[in-house]
């Protein structure tokens, strides 16, 4: 089971640690973007993951029910992925204007042409 | 009414106007704009007047909160009610009023555009209201997501990457701050800041706790541009549409500062890290006015003018923060942050909205392509007078709000090393006021006096006017506002504040003499060469995230050590 746990945890470091390189390092917008995903994914799977250790049950408040899981975890990560998704959407319409524009995804070429423009 | 449902006013009845706007769209198109404007105004107009019923107690020192729904504490969303959130309310709703009423004759033309304003008009209510961590979270993507969509209404690609960039950026930081929520309620079980207060030690902050404190504080800091977070701020502002460039500097980067206060000054170890911000905020007065100086961009220049002047408000603020509310000089250093704030929300918007009009008039971004314009373009002048009073007021000149928010810092910040930062980046404010200025300037010479159509409706006009005469009546109204503000926020020593005293009168006029001074410097080439250098330094997503890592590792390790 430690295994297991320790494995998770691993595989959500560099699930974070590969969002984060793709936002900061690599030139391409869409691989940005995905990047972006990646980053969410992982907080909201690091959620769900250390929310379900806590208790056994399904979270209902009534009587007689008890060791649930702890419900909050998981409400918080349907608003964070609603809100991921509405961020990927507007940032690929941002992509796909800006390669229209500029008939590239390479941000360096990106700002070139359009500091040449303005 | 109930004082819970009228705390909840200003976020519902923005909320509705914003969805019968777009509800609005599906009528014939010759009724979509009528309606919109018809509904946003009477959204706007109501909630102000909410605002004002939600006063009377509040001055009376009195604050309401809850639980939404009246949830239990443990599952439920806090909220609280009390002055200074009002007061933070009340300025970013008059902001957004001005701004709707200014895109009324300037655009941009998107009907979109009032139901994303009155949404995040709705946002800025609800991040002041709020005590809970999460909903702190929600409250401010929905503020980014309108901003980036706002800022993505100009036609140009340029504001395309400058939305997308700003997006990047903040929706990362904003994923840090989740990472922070995840490591306080791991540790205290709650997301309710007065919870968190209870659990957390008062002393220096185990690892986890500091940590998460500082990505969230961090991540606050980004929006709000703090030194040296601000790299996503110059493009979003100078690349907006016009409207949207006085909203962002006006309200949006000092909503979230004034909403982090709950956090800080609830959970005792951060208040001491209010000192750390206080000094990044007088840094940024100077280095960000500098920077402005060097720019030839008009809206370049005023973004910059934006990173300095929020400095000031922050060096006010995180003094505040840092002494606590408790202690006696707490009101009157945030009512100071708060009245600066005010006035420099109130100019700036106007200098964003007023010179819109002249690059739209004259087609160009660029100071040397703008000069003469007063000149060449008759129908400038209208413009030109109200746009002076707003050039006055950055400038700090007597009898303007400019000067007499100077001497409200000084006077709180006295005996603070502080002060004397401030009183150097005061005289930045003359030479950008100078060269926002040069436009304006007569050439001599036989020129042809062009007459264009006339510059924007009505509206336009009206908004440039409301925001002068404004800066102007605060400027006078400065010494009894900060006594009344302090009230708002709570009992305490209030400093005097004295603008028209012969020695304040003495500084401003060595500090115009510094800036006229400083002006006359820059048209000197060597010095010229040295603006360029710093004005094409390179920029990359690197170094942005860099300032954000090195941000947040720095506020972890004010809160481990003792």
């Amino acid at each position: 089971m430690d295994v297991l746990i320790a494995a998770e945890r691993v595989t959500l470091l560099l699930t974070f640690l590969i969002g984060f390189w793709l936002i900061v390092f690599d030139p391409n917008l869409v691989k940005k973007v995905f990047g972006l995903s990646l980053l969410n994914s992982a907080v909201v799977l690091l959620f769900v993951l250390e929310g379900s250790r806590i208790g056994d049950n399904t979270p209902i408040l009534e009587q007689g029910i008890q060791n649930v899981v702890d419900p909050l975890p998981q409400a918080l990560m349907l608003t964070a992925i609603v809100i991921g998704v509405c961020v990927t959407a507007f940032s690929l319409a941002l992509v796909k204007h800006l390669y229209r524009a500029v008939g590239s995804f390479d941000i360096r070429l990106i700002r070139r042409k359009i500091h040449d423009e303005t | 009414m109930r004082p819970d449902l009228l705390a909840f006013l200003p976020v519902a009845l923005p909320l509705a106007g914003a969805a019968l706007c777009l509800l609005a769209k599906a009528l014939p198109d010759r009724a979509v704009r009528p309606v919109q404007h018809v509904t946003a105004f009477l959204a706007l107009g109501l909630t102000l007047a909410a605002l004002s019923l939600q006063l009377p107690p509040l001055i009376e020192g009195q604050a309401i909160g809850g639980t939404v729904g009246n949830w239990a504490t443990e599952v439920g969303i806090t909220w609280k009610l009390d002055g200074l959130s009002w007061a933070a309310t009340a300025l970013g709703l008059v902001l957004m009023t001005l701004a709707w009423l200014y895109s009324l004759g300037q655009g941009p033309e998107n009907t979109t555009f009032s139901v994303v304003l009155l949404i995040q008009t709705s946002g800025i209510a609800a991040v002041l209201l709020t005590q809970d961590l999460f909903n702190f979270f929600v409250c401010l993507e929905i503020l980014g997501l309108t901003s980036y969509i706002m800022i993505a209404m100009d036609k140009k690609d340029a504001a395309k990457l400058a939305s997308l960039t700003y997006l990047l950026l903040s929706s990362t930081a904003m994923i840090f701050f989740l990472l922070g929520i995840y490591g306080l309620y791991r540790l205290t079980g709650s997301l309710a800041i007065p919870t968190i207060a209870q659990v957390l030690p008062r002393g220096p902050l185990p690892p986890t706790a500091a940590i998460s404190l500082a990505l969230i504080v961090a991540s606050v800091a980004l929006r709000a541009a703090l030194l040296p977070l601000y790299g996503w701020l110059p493009e979003a502002h100078a690349q907006a549409p016009h409207a949207v460039s006085a909203i962002l500097s006006g309200v949006l980067i000092k909503t979230p500062l004034f909403a982090l206060t709950r956090l800080m000054t609830e959970i005792p170890p951060l208040s001491q890290v209010g000192w750390l911000l206080s000094w990044a905020g007088a840094l940024a007065a100077v280095v960000g006015s500098a920077i402005a100086l060097s720019q030839t961009h008009v809206k370049r220049l005023l973004a910059y003018s934006t990173i300095a002047q929020i400095g000031f408000v922050v060096s006010a603020w995180g003094n505040a923060v840092a002494v606590g509310p408790g202690h006696p000089a707490y009101p009157g250093l945030m009512a100071a942050a708060l009245v600066y704030a005010a006035l420099h929300a109130l100019y700036k918007s106007q200098l964003f909205m007023g010179y819109g009009l002249v690059i739209d008039r004259l087609g160009s971004y660029d100071f040397d392509r703008l000069t003469n314009g007063l000149s060449a373009e008759a129908r400038l002048r209208s413009v030109f007078v109200p746009l002076l009073l707003g050039l006055a007021t950055l400038a700090n000149l007597p009898g303007v709000g400019g000067h007499a928010s100077k001497v409200l810092l000084g006077t709180v910040l006295h005996g603070d090393v502080k002060e004397a930062l401030i009183t150097a980046a005061g005289v930045f404010g003359t030479a950008l006021a100078l060269r926002l200025s040069q436009p304006f300037w007569p050439v001599p010479g036989d020129r042809p006096l062009t007459v264009g159509p006339p510059l924007g409706r009505w509206a336009a006009l009206l908004a440039l006017w409301a925001q002068g005469l404004g800066c102007v009546a605060l400027g006078w109204a400065v010494p009894a506002l900060l006594q009344e503000v302090s009230r708002l926020i709570g009992p305490g020593t209030v400093p005097l504040v004295e603008p028209t005293s012969p020695p304040e009168l003495l500084k401003a006029g060595l500090s115009l003499l510094g800036g006229i001074g400083l002006f006359g410097l820059t048209r000197w080439r060597p010095v010229q060469a040295g603006l360029t250098l710093i004005r094409e330094r390179p920029r990359g997503y690197q170094g942005l995230f860099a300032a954000f890592m090195v941000g947040s590792l720095v506020l972890a390790l004010g809160l481990m050590l003792p």
